[in-house]
């Protein structure tokens, strides 16, 4: 076989000739050091852009081919891990998800520290789910394989089954944002426990856990729903399902603390920071 | 420096590793986890789609063949090609009869029927999904990271292990890198199991999560270990082409779920050329390495590229049946695809290998005293393959008089693997940075050890892993020196392992004068059962590589011809 048709359409030198020939996106990426920066900027990157190319493709670009030494997350591109989750235009979205568009500013999901460019710490929220234990506690001895169970026994436990960990709607939160409230922590650890609270093969005190992972907080905007990539029903199928079965009641806010901003209202002010602090 | 203690240290993050974790601290072993991502949330378990394990036939819905023990060990045996361990996979295929009882009590829900039957592939009646196609390992991965965080292990996530310490002949631990940190620090253990995954992020296109850089393997091999079958490396055909980011998006080939049907590989003029129910139909696990033949006979003759051209239907199926049971059809869907009407362009991926670090089959210890292997890295693929393989070496490991030793470090070793980090720190020059030299890497590998082989291109990618090792390596530089986050150091470590094990995977290559598998050679284009039921073996002797072979038993099963065209067998 010769080696031309061995490798395809896609040698390097006809890949840098087409990246040259292609449409470009103008991008923003957030970068912050703290080891290093008094304050967080934006580089300005201006990239190949293609039709269907996921946020991901850019940043690889930006990093294996401009080689900027970008500190983003992810691992398997293909909405399994979970980790690479990020704000693209105001909006949370996971970068191997998100479609890329012509102008992005990519800055790192809101409502959590972050550790360095787009890279959030993730500890406080997966801790406290271990804290409350996270696993399945069964009510009788497990019958062997295959248990007694039907699909339809499994009710709203199933749907919940996609949560792929993400934390974008951790990310869409009003409720998450600094000085709303100490206690909640977010619309994921509901979904986590509740996957739980809605098996039927479970009888641990989720009631209780729920209440220490600060459900009673929860406004019942709905953003979270909005903005999950696996499209669950986070506000009906978990928080609500919860909330009826266990009697957790729903705290009052005044409207401003927690009030989501339109998608409009986000995408400006995202390019706004950017603009105001390119680096 | 910091130097932690620990019984038993395991290095990796998937089903092996974290199923051996959990299995010393049910031995009430003292055990620490390093994991390069997180565990049960990267690596190539979070990809395994469904669960292939006896299944008892009252139990499945539909109508089922019945199991024939002894074709279902031949089965599994083929799908090593013959160079597998026999005695192993028939301990193996009991041992998942208990594997997915195990990991349906922890929690995992194994998709029923509404009449409460399992839902399978028919007529075999060998495969479940927990619960759609594309989720089940993802699962598997979420019940073994709540369990052993549950458990209480000391789990450190983000840190790569860089090399296997030795003292006196024998594994006492490993040096560290916590990338959130930067700091390096030395684990000091009585016993080290190695578990870092089956597929590597090796050529362009890959099925290897992002961390999976054959780190495990070289190290080692540095340690001292035979590497075995490094070329029986297969290749994924039905991977989607577009976008980049999808590459490990796949469509899955064999088995679906509540269906007798498979999907369809078809050509750029449209015609099928893969259809695993029509054209294999006794075959029931992956496969992929049937796929190949059939699209390099395609790309010869011009009507696909290994990139691209060529395309997955779904309009046979029932597809409103298949969505309800398929992860990947959102993907479609976003990309504006009916699967109904249109067809998935593909193209292929660098996946999995089946040889690995040679190992004892019944301790999975290596030939460095106390130090032992779980899961993909010792070539055995399958998710519950990578837990039978963890339980093996953490059992091993309880019962080792060597626990009760006190292993001593040696300061020499330690001080230069540290400066062997250090120095790849530079931020000066102009040299290229890590994730630039990776991509080289890959590019060698893809083009000189693609699916089509031959000796020439193999002694060409031999020089260019010597010219970037001998011209770019020597001027890498970090884009940045900062300590936070630095992935771009843990980029570097990589470089210096990809180009190690890509050397060792052309020596391996070089020696089999085969095909066989997903290994095919035009230039030894048949399969030769008389010389090679034989191990490729490659090994640091006195500090040189040295390369041998090794018979393989066939115990139970063996295969009918003594040569044959490579196109015209089906392992």
């Amino acid at each position: 076989m010769s080696d031309r048709r061995r490798r395809g359409p896609t040698g390097s030198r006809s890949t840098i000739r087409k990246l040259n020939k292609m449409e470009k996106a103008t991008v923003f990426v957030h970068r912050f050091d703290p080891s290093n920066d008094s304050r967080p900027h934006f580089e300005k990157h201006e990239v190949p852009y293609q039709k269907g190319m996921r946020v991901l493709d850019v940043l690889e670009h930006i990093n294996n081919v401009e080689g900027r030494g970008l500190a983003y997350r992810w691992f398997c591109g293909v909405k399994r891990c979970g980790l690479c989750a990020l704000s693209v235009n105001g909006k949370p979205a996971l970068a191997c998800w998100e479609e890329a568009q012509k102008e992005m500013v990519i800055e790192p999901l809101p409502n959590f520290d972050v550790i360095r460019d787009l890279v959030i710490d993730r500890s406080e929220v997966d801790e406290a789910l271990v804290k409350e234990g996270n696993v399945l506690e069964r009510g009788k001895p497990y019958e062997g394989f295959p248990e007694h169970l039907s699909h339809s026994d499994m009710g709203g436990a199933y749907p919940l089954m996609s949560c792929i960990d993400c934390l974008v709607c951790v990310g869409a939160c009003p409720i998450m944002k600094p000085g709303v409230s100490d206690k909640f922590q977010g619309p994921y650890s509901v979904v986590q426990v509740a996957k739980l609270a809605l098996d039927p093969r479970d009888k641990g005190n989720r009631g209780q856990e729920l209440v220490n992972l600060g459900l009673e907080d929860c406004d019942e905007c709905g953003e979270c729903t909005k903005a999950c990539p696996n499209s669950i029903d986070i506000l009906e199928g978990a928080i609500k399902q919860s909330r009826r079965k266990y009697g957790i009641g729903k705290k009052s806010y005044a409207e401003e603390a927690c009030h989501p901003r339109s998608d409009e209202e986000k995408r400006v002010a995202s390019f706004m920071r950017a603009v105001e602090n390119e680096g | 420096m910091k130097i932690l203690e620990t019984g038993a240290v395991v290095v990796g993050g998937g089903a092996g590793a974290a199923y051996a974790a959990s299995k010393l601290k049910d031995a009430r072993i003292d055990v620490m986890m390093l994991v390069k991502g997180f565990v049960g949330r990267s690596g190539c378990t979070i990809f395994a789609s469904q669960l292939i394990v006896p299944l008892p036939p009252e139990a499945v819905g539909g109508q089922v063949r019945a199991t024939d023990p002894k074709k279902n060990l031949e089965r599994w045996v083929k799908m090593t090609y013959y160079l597998g361990d026999q005695e192993g996979q028939k301990d193996r295929l009991e041992f998942a009869k208990k594997w997915i009882a195990e990991m349906e009590e922890l929690g995992l829900y194994v998709r029923r029927l509404g009449d409460g039957k399992l839902l399978t592939n028919r007529p075999e009646g060998n495969m479940v999904w927990a619960p759609t196609q594309g989720t089940s390992g993802r699962n598997v991965g979420d019940v073994l990271r709540k369990r052993v965080f549950h458990q209480g292990i000391d789990i450190r996530e983000e840190v790569m292990a860089t090399s296997v310490l030795k003292n006196k002949g024998r594994a006492v631990g490993v040096t560290a890198f916590d990338y959130r940190n930067g700091e390096f620090f030395v684990v000091r253990a009585k016993a080290v199991i190695l578990a870092t995954g089956i597929a590597d992020y090796l050529a362009p296109r890959s099925t290897g999560t992002r961390e999976q850089c054959a780190n495990g393997r070289v190290m080692a091999y540095r340690a001292g270990c035979e590497l075995y079958n490094l070329e029986m490396q297969l290749w994924h055909v039905s991977d989607t082409a577009h976008p980049a980011a999808w590459m490990r998006l796949h469509n899955y080939a064999g088995g679906l779920p509540d269906s007798d049907k498979s999907i369809r590989l078809v050509n750029s003029k449209g015609e099928v050329f893969f259809d695993q129910r029509a054209m294999y139909p006794s075959w029931s696990g992956s496969p992929y390495h049937l796929q190949l033949r059939r699209l390099v006979r395609e790309v010869e003759n011009g009507n696909a590229g290994f990139d691209g051209g060529y395309y997955a239907s779904y309009s046979h199926l029932d597809v409103e049946r298949f969505r309800e049971h398929s992860y990947q059809v959102h993907f479609f869907e976003k990309m504006g695809i009916d699967i109904g009407k249109q067809n998935v362009e593909c193209g292929i991926t660098w996946h999995q290998n089946y040889g690995g670090v040679e190992h004892d089959p019944v301790t999975m210890q290596t030939g460095v005293p106390g130090l032992y292997v779980a899961g993909g890295v010792s070539g055995h693929a399958s998710v519950f393959a990578a837990c039978q393989t963890g339980a093996l070496a953490a059992k091993a490991i309880a019962m080792s008089p060597s626990l009760a030793e006190a292993p001593e470090l040696n300061d020499v070793q330690v001080e230069a693997e540290r400066q062997r980090v250090e120095d790849l720190t530079r931020t000066d020059g102009d040299g290229k940075v890590p994730p630039q030299v990776k991509q080289m890497v890959r590019l060698t590998m893809r083009d000189k050890l693609g699916p089509v082989k031959n000796e020439r291109l193999m002694l060409e990618g031999l020089r260019d892993i010597a010219r970037i090792r001998q011209e770019v390596l020597p001027k890498m530089r970090l884009p940045t020196g900062t300590k936070v986050w630095n992935y771009d150091l843990v980029d570097a470590l990589d470089v210096v392992d990809m180009l190690d094990y890509g050397e060792l995977m052309f020596h391996s290559s070089l020696m089999r004068k085969e095909s066989r598998g997903p290994f095919y050679r035009e230039d030894y284009p048949y399969v030769d059962n008389e010389h090679w039921l034989r191990r490729t073996i490659v090994r640091l002797t006195d500090s040189r590589m040295e390369t041998l072979t090794r018979e393989v038993e066939m115990k139970y099963v063996r295969p009918e011809e003594k040569r044959a065209d490579w196109f015209a067998v089906d392992y």
